[in-house]
């Protein structure tokens, strides 16, 4: 029988089998595929699939080099690099001489450190997805945040593991990120002249970009991890690279399925001091996620925008987590050390999920008095809108010089700090619609269904502006529009 | 720990093949040339630069089964059914005069009696990938010829599986270990085909449409060939015939297209391998052993190939063209001729690596010679039509032409689409179209191939509810129907400069409709 091809088949089956029935559960795949590989432990050994891990490695950073664009971060590069740079100052250097202190070798205690203070850039993006797509700050900031504790946490980790000549090395990775900034562009162009518009062709040409660039780095002594990130980097900023990214996605997945379950390999059964150490490396992202908040208001964002950017922070970098399990097979790390940090990446990256759904809920709570903030509310007879986007906008432009007042509400400061009357507050508080008088207002206006529970004992007129209909509100379906012009211009074409 | 050579190693294929796959591309040859070539280059004929790993032996068999699996997924049945009889009778014919032919050939150029019986196996085929990619790329995939050489390309597949299934068993001692081995072999194969059916059909559907774009819809379809090939490893069987299997199962149901899709940039990167490493296995002495038969050989099979099909199409009562194109669209020798020369040689003491070696320049001489007769086999036909036989016929089958084609879905399109009562085909990647009356298909429009499949060149209107300036772009160029595209505001005008007349701005009908609305209620 097939050993390799084995071991692969128990891999996707268990992985697919808890992937499908959790398919509805907040629960991260990375967290899953971990899981997988530690149940799998007690037979396999990481050894086992060595090779394919490492092609996982090389696809995973790839494609996070791929997302890696600076130019989209516009001025966010300033706030991301101050707020990174008192981190490390304040937060990283000092971890790290506590490690030292407490008996740990340099080694050890800047990869723990760095596991604290850097995020996981695979789960936070993909939990700041829809953030980043609509162009909010906290989408942006978190992007930039994070592409800078990769760029780091990829530098001090090739240095820590080649530490021959730490400054030529690191000499070397600045060049080289200097150079692919700059040339990327005119690379990306002959690169599409060269494969034209064959996808198979260009599913070549970049996946030898990145064994080619990973092997340059190796040779050049700082490891094969930074050539295949900045792989990625060199064709993130072309047009089409959202087409390499989705060509090289199946491939990503297949061996990034194969790198978690060796993670979890060797991970096993973790010992109490690695337990111990965990628990102190989740403690601390706790930290981490307060120190990212208090920066980034003291560059002057919003204290909400700011929190919503730091809990992004609460996970472990998975870019340390993979080192580490390299330097751990190869005896450079304690296996503690591998233990602790992948355990804590297994844990945050399942409570990440959770701090996200809920993150309005501990804002609220951690930061009450800064919370709600309001201007100009009227007693009674008045309409009430919630929450604030450009339809609502046009309506409080346009009837606001009428008799009726409008009042706006929503948690973005942001879209509501221009308006005459408003409510910056928690939608899904009763406490800012009793702020909002909203018993006596005349009519009240909602985009959103989740409130409608709150508002529905108010004798006000109640309008719905959503696809689903709730009883006690007048639907309005937007939807409605398009069928109907659709039916218009398709009538009007055929007739043409 | 980091495995460096593997990465090495991968590096000096992936550039050798890229660099050949570019040369390819420019002078209009099929890349599969490329990748073989790639292991002439590497292998012990030039530079004998790479040896065989376990990983890269793995990736190799990973590659074949992957081919496989994707052949398995191209089968559909339900679109053949109607040429299905005149299309067997044709293969098997086909077959039958075909390996004759190929065997008297290698007969009488000196191999033994054994051997040249193995080169006429492996060289009864054509070469799937390389005909449907070419098809493909000129929207011939749905025209009468196009469908009768899928067809026959599909039955040569399941007599290619039969091939590898009796070239796998242990014993050939005698002819009652042969007949037990071969009935062994197909009571499993029918029992994993029904069993792949089946499963498909009940379960696999449902899977699929319940993680339909996440990420577990891609881990679940590529399980399901994994779990196939360890069984068919566990039973003997050859990978190849599990991942067959595996793939004709998904093949019959409505995500098939989908999985084929997400599958295929995994079955590109490792079936590069496995054809570079058909060139790695070859040395100079053997490749150069027959050069000057396989030269002839290859000139003989293709007229023959030719001749042989193109009475067979006429015999079934297709029209002239149509005989004439499905013939020179199938005169090259398959990529599996150097699969089951590459078995023969691990399997049969009597086959020798001279013999891949002769295989190895037909199949590379008559692909690339086909390429080309592919790409103008129009052309051709009108320079030949007056010397050939036969009439010119009609097709008579009804086209999706003159039709309304929505790309993407949204709920509200059922309601709109009732008072148009029109001829109108649905491709979107949403279940909900599959309970929809009108034709569909399943799909993300983003590929080519499914638009193909809708014929989005001969539609009336194409209504596109995706909002993708690329994807627009590309129906641009694939049809001269009026495009009537949805987008949100801030693209509005980006459409109408790259000249999309008919802009469906989504965002502002919404607005306007629910203010109007809203503004009517409050005053």
């Amino acid at each position: 029988m097939n050993t390799q091809l084995l071991v692969v088949t128990i891999v996707l089956f268990l992985t697919s089998i808890s992937s499908y029935l959790l398919r509805h559960k907040t629960i991260s795949r990375y967290s899953l595929y971990l899981v997988t590989g530690i149940t799998l432990s007690f037979w396999i050994r990481v050894e086992n699939i060595i090779e394919l891990t490492t092609l996982g490695v090389v696809f995973l950073l790839f494609y996070l080099g791929l997302r890696a664009n600076p130019s989209l971060f516009e001025r966010n590069w300033k706030v991301s690099v101050k707020t990174t740079f008192w981190i490390t100052l304040l937060v990283t250097i000092p971890f790290t001489i506590l490690l030292i202190y407490q008996g740990f070798t340099l080694f050890d205690s800047i990869i723990l450190a760095l596991a604290v203070t850097t995020g996981s850039s695979l789960v936070a993006i993909k939990l700041v997805k829809k953030e980043i797509e609509k162009g909010l700050l906290q989408g942006k900031l978190t992007e930039s945040i994070n592409l800078i504790h990769d760029v780091i946490v990829l530098t001090v980790l090739a240095v820590l593991s080649f530490p021959s000549n730490p400054i030529k090395d690191v000499a070397i990775i600045v060049a080289l990120f200097v150079v692919v900034v700059v040339v990327r562009d005119r690379f990306a162009n002959l690169f599409f002249k060269i494969t034209g518009k064959s996808k198979e062709l260009q599913l070549f040409v970049a996946i030898t970009i990145l064994l080619g660039l990973s092997v340059m780095t190796n040779l050049a002594g700082i490891g094969l991890l930074i050539g295949s990130f900045l792989a990625g980097m060199i064709l993130s900023n072309h047009k089409t690279s959202y087409e390499i990214r989705k060509n090289i996605e199946p491939l990503k997945e297949f061996f990034i399925v194969i790198l978690f379950v060796s993670i979890g390999l060797g991970l096993g059964i973790p010992t109490l001091n690695a337990l111990y150490l965990a628990a102190l490396l989740i403690a601390l992202t706790i930290i981490v996620v307060f120190a990212h908040q208090i920066m980034l208001t003291q560059q002057g964002i919003h204290a909400k925008t700011s929190f919503y950017t730091a809990i992004q922070m609460d996970q472990v970098s998975e870019f340390v987590v993979i080192a580490t399990l390299f330097l751990y097979l190869d005896s450079a790390v304690s296996i503690y050390v591998y233990e602790a940090v992948a355990l804590a990446f297994l844990i945050t990256s399942l409570t990440s999920l959770l701090t996200d759904i809920y993150k309005e809920k501990i804002f609220s709570f951690v930061n009450k008095e800064a919370f709600v903030s309001a201007k100009n509310i009227p007693k009674q007879n008045h309409v009430i809108i919630a929450v604030i986007g450009k339809v609502a906008h046009m309506l409080y432009n346009d009837l606001q010089d009428k008799n009726t007042p409008l009042l706006a509400i929503d948690q973005d400061p942001q879209k509501v700090q221009n308006l005459k009357r408003y409510i910056i507050g928690d939608i899904n508080k009763e406490e800012t619609w009793e702020k909002a008088n909203y018993k006596k207002a005349k009519a009240i206006i909602l985009f959103n269904p989740a409130f409608c529970n709150i508002v529905k004992t108010s004798k006000a007129k109640k309008f719905l502006v959503h696809t689903s209909k709730i009883q006690g509100f007048k639907h309005i379906d937007m939807k409605e529009a398009e069928q109907k012009r659709f039916n218009q211009i398709i009538q009007e074409i055929l007739k043409t | 720990m980091i495995s460096q050579l593997l990465i090495f190693e991968l590096f000096i294929i992936l550039i050798v093949a890229v660099v050949l796959a570019i040369i390819a591309k420019k002078t209009g040859q099929p890349l599969i040339v490329a990748y073989i070539l790639t292991g002439v280059v590497l292998g012990p004929i030039f530079f004998d630069f790479i040896t065989e790993s376990n990983i890269i032996h793995f990736m190799e068999e990973l590659g074949l089964a992957f081919l496989l699996f994707l052949v398995g997924t191209e089968m559909k049945f339900g679109p053949l059914r109607k040429i299905l009889k005149s299309v067997t009778k044709i293969s098997i014919a086909q077959i039958l005069a075909q390996q004759f032919l190929a065997f008297i050939v290698a007969y009488m150029l000196g191999f033994a009696l054994f051997e040249a019986l193995i080169i006429s196996v492996c060289t009864i085929f054509g070469a799937t990938p390389v005909v449907v990619k070419l098809l493909s790329d000129k929207d011939e995939l749905g025209t009468e010829a196009g469908r009768i050489d899928v067809g026959t390309l599909i039955l040569q597949d399941i007599y290619l599986i039969i091939v590898i299934a009796i070239m796998r068993l242990d014993d050939f001692s005698n002819i009652f270990s042969v007949a037990y081995g071969l009935f062994e072999v197909f009571a499993l194969i029918v029992i994993i085909g029904v069993v792949s059916y089946l499963i498909s059909k009940y379960f696999v559907t449902s899977w699929l449409g319940q993680t339909s774009r996440s990420g577990v819809f891609f881990l679940i379809s590529i399980t399901w060939l994994f779990v196939f090939l360890t069984l068919s490893d566990y039973l003997n069987l050859s990978l190849e015939i599990g991942a067959f299997l595996a793939g004709l199962g998904i093949g019959q149901i409505p995500f098939g297209e989908e999985v084929r899709e997400k599958i295929r940039p995994l079955t590109n990167f490792f079936m590069a391998i496995f054809f570079a490493s058909l060139g790695l296995v070859l040395n100079l002495e053997s490749v150069m052993a027959y050069w000057k038969e396989a030269l002839f050989a290859s000139f003989v099979l293709l007229i023959s190939n030719f001749f042989v099909l193109y009475y067979l199409i006429q015999w079934q009562g297709f029209g002239k063209e149509t005989s004439f194109k499905g013939s020179v669209n199938m005169m090259q020798l398959s990529e599996f001729s150097l699969v089951i020369g590459g078995i023969a040689l691990v399997t049969f003491d009597f086959f020798t690596d001279q013999a891949l070696g002769y295989l190895t320049i037909m199949t590379l001489v008559t692909i690339i010679i086909s390429a080309y007769l592919i790409k103008y086999n129009h052309y051709l036909y009108l320079k030949l039509k007056k010397y050939l036989t036969g009439e010119e016929k009609e097709t008579t089958e009804k086209k999706r032409e003159n039709h309304i084609a929505i790309l993407g879905y949204e709920p509200w399109i059922q309601k709109a689409l009732r008072k148009i009562n029109k001829n109108v085909v649905i491709l979107a990647e949403d279940r909900r179209i599959l309970n929809l009356t009108y034709d569909k298909e399943y799909g993300n429009p983003n590929h080519k191939q499914l638009r193909e499949q809708i014929n989005i060149k001969d539609a009336k209107l194409v209504v596109n509810l995706i909002d993708n300036l690329d994807l627009n772009l590309d129906l641009q160029k694939e049809t001269k129907a009026k495009i009537l595209v949805k987008t949100s505001k801030k693209n509005h005008t980006l459409y109408q400069k790259n000249g999309f007349h008919y802009v469906f701005d989504e965002e502002e009908l919404e607005e306007k409709y629910v203010y109007q609305k809203l503004r009517r209620e409050l005053s």
